[in-house]
């Protein structure tokens, strides 16, 4: 009889402690919120999907990872920091969350290792993280996206991106306005550019592919050390591409010029480096491209 | 845990937070009567908060580069120009931390192959070769004071993460390497120049951004 009931109690115990560990696996949080503030997310793993809505309040639902106490929500109206405790200090908390927030809302993400991704905000969008991805869709007034080791990808025609990933790949589509990428080893993409204003794509040893128009009196610089780049660009632009070291590939006019030494005389002082500069079409945007090692290939536009 | 060295030992984890409850109250109780590791307790905050700001205080801030690439489009005198305010700006924000943390070496070579010719006038390429060695050694002295910060932080971070940083730290100096040797056979090429001083840029960003991460 005793031994009966020992393994009863056994049992409940085990039930409650179940639903408990559930009940604080659970995360479902609501604040009011301005339209215009600020939401911070930090969190070290797992995943954070960011949604932008009309409504001026935000909520964070998921679910906690076996490594974090709990997800902390404080502040007040403008700015609001949502943070998964982890259960020790010195190990990054887990969780994977969704979190609506009001679309002009300036929306900020440390994700150490946890997916970042973010749509619907017109606000402003930063997030960082070192081994994760990070993906933005939408249109917004001011994008930021960081990571170490993972891809970062833009989506949408907002006023100013500024990308960045060290070893991940860049991906950028029909981005307008303002636009800077750089990788160092990743390749570096950029496609369905519609009118972009302002251009700036760096690698140290990607490949960089650029496709799409630019603005009547646009600018698009890339600088790459090591890597290729591909250009088709369909609408009137004066190119001056330069490379030292590599070949120059262009399918839509002139061929280039070998750059000479600084010693016109002598014959033998002739320096590797090769020049190009024409117009297509009437001219107007400027594109300019300087590479150490890397090929780059001028191709029609679409 | 009565002992000085005892505590001493255990700092680094007390100011972090990492120790146990009893263990942290016994290392307080320790430095409420000992002025001598309260000393060291308040020297090691005051470095860790350096260390903090030095990350965000190192690299020169962003908005400076479209400035300079306007400059170094605009003919030599400007270039110049451009390449004095990248250097005096490197030496306003990390001078002083930089004095603390590691000695200045001496400006590089190039800098005694400024020489006037036969008119008086500088000779283009020395000087520029000399601003640009100054530019880089600016950099490189960045670079070694973040380096030495990624490493005192680098348990913090997964090892396989510490080593694709690692690679891609070499990619970076073999591209500078690559670069510094287009140089010196096409000194007066300003592509080069400018890719020299932003691939430069790269990696303070790459070293600003991890040690940040591992604070």
């Amino acid at each position: 009889m005793r031994g009966t009931m020992s393994v009863k109690s056994l049992a409940w115990c085990a039930l409650l402690a179940a639903a408990t560990a559930s009940a604080q696996g659970r995360v479902d949080e609501r604040r009011a919120a301005a339209a215009d503030g600020t939401v911070a997310i930090e969190t070290g793993g797992g995943s954070v999907r960011v949604v932008g809505w009309d409504k001026a309040e935000v909520t964070v639902t998921g679910t906690l990872g076996a490594d974090s106490q709990r997800v902390e929500v404080r502040g007040d109206r403008r700015k609001l920091r949502i943070e998964v405790v982890p259960e020790r200090h010195d190990h990054p908390g887990a969780a994977d969350l969704e979190i609506h927030v009001p679309a002009g809302s300036r929306v900020e993400v440390e994700a150490f290792q946890a997916a970042v991704d973010v749509e619907g905000v017109t606000g402003s969008v930063r997030a960082e993280t070192v081994n994760s991805s990070i993906t933005f869709t939408g249109t917004a007034d001011d994008v930021r996206l960081e990571s170490v080791n993972g891809g970062v990808s833009v989506r949408g025609r907002s006023a100013r991106i500024n990308v960045e990933s060290v070893n991940g790949p860049v991906d950028v589509s029909d981005p307008g306005g303002d636009l800077q990428a750089g990788t160092v080893n990743g390749p570096l993409k950029v496609s369905g550019a519609l009118g972009l204003a302002r251009g700036r794509l760096e690698s140290v040893n990607g490949r960089v592919t650029f496709e799409g128009k630019l603005a009547a009196r646009g600018a698009l610089d890339i600088e790459n050390v090591g890597g290729g780049v591909d250009l088709a660009i369909s609408s009137p632009a004066d190119y001056r591409v330069s490379t030292f070291n590599g070949a120059i590939v262009n399918e839509i006019g002139p061929g280039p010029q070998a750059v000479r030494g600084h010693d016109e005389d002598d014959e033998d002082d002739e320096t590797p480096g090769k020049e190009l500069t024409f117009s297509a079409g009437s001219g107007g945007a400027r594109v300019t491209v300087t590479t150490l090692n890397g090929r780059v290939r001028i191709m029609k536009g679409r | 845990m009565s002992t000085c060295d005892d505590v001493r030992e255990r700092l680094d984890d007390f100011v972090d937070g990492l120790l146990e409850p009893a263990e942290a109250a016994a290392v307080a109780g320790h430095l409420e009567g000992c002025a001598s590791c309260r000393r060291e307790e308040q020297a090691l905050r005051a470095l860790l908060r350096d260390a903090a700001a030095l990350a965000d205080t190192v690299a020169p801030p962003r908005d400076l580069w479209p400035a300079i690439e306007r400059r170094l489009r605009h003919g030599s005198g400007a270039w110049l120009r451009g390449l004095a305010a990248a250097a005096a700006l490197l030496l306003a924000v990390g001078g002083a931390l930089l004095a603390r943390t590691a000695p200045a070496p001496a400006p590089s070579g190039p800098e005694t192959a400024v020489q006037l010719d036969g008119t008086g006038r500088l000779q283009e390429a020395a000087l520029q070769a000399a601003e640009m060695a100054r530019l880089e050694a600016e950099y490189d002295q960045a670079a070694q004071v973040l380096l030495v910060e990624l490493r005192a932080r680098q348990d913090r971070l997964p090892p396989q993460t510490v080593a694709q940083v690692e690679a891609s730290l070499r990619t970076i100096d073999t591209a500078l390497g690559q670069i510094r040797t287009a140089l010196a056979q096409q000194p007066s090429e300003t592509g080069l120049h400018m890719m020299l001083a932003s691939t430069h840029r790269k990696k303070i960003e790459l070293l600003r951004r991890v040690v940040r991460v591992g604070a």
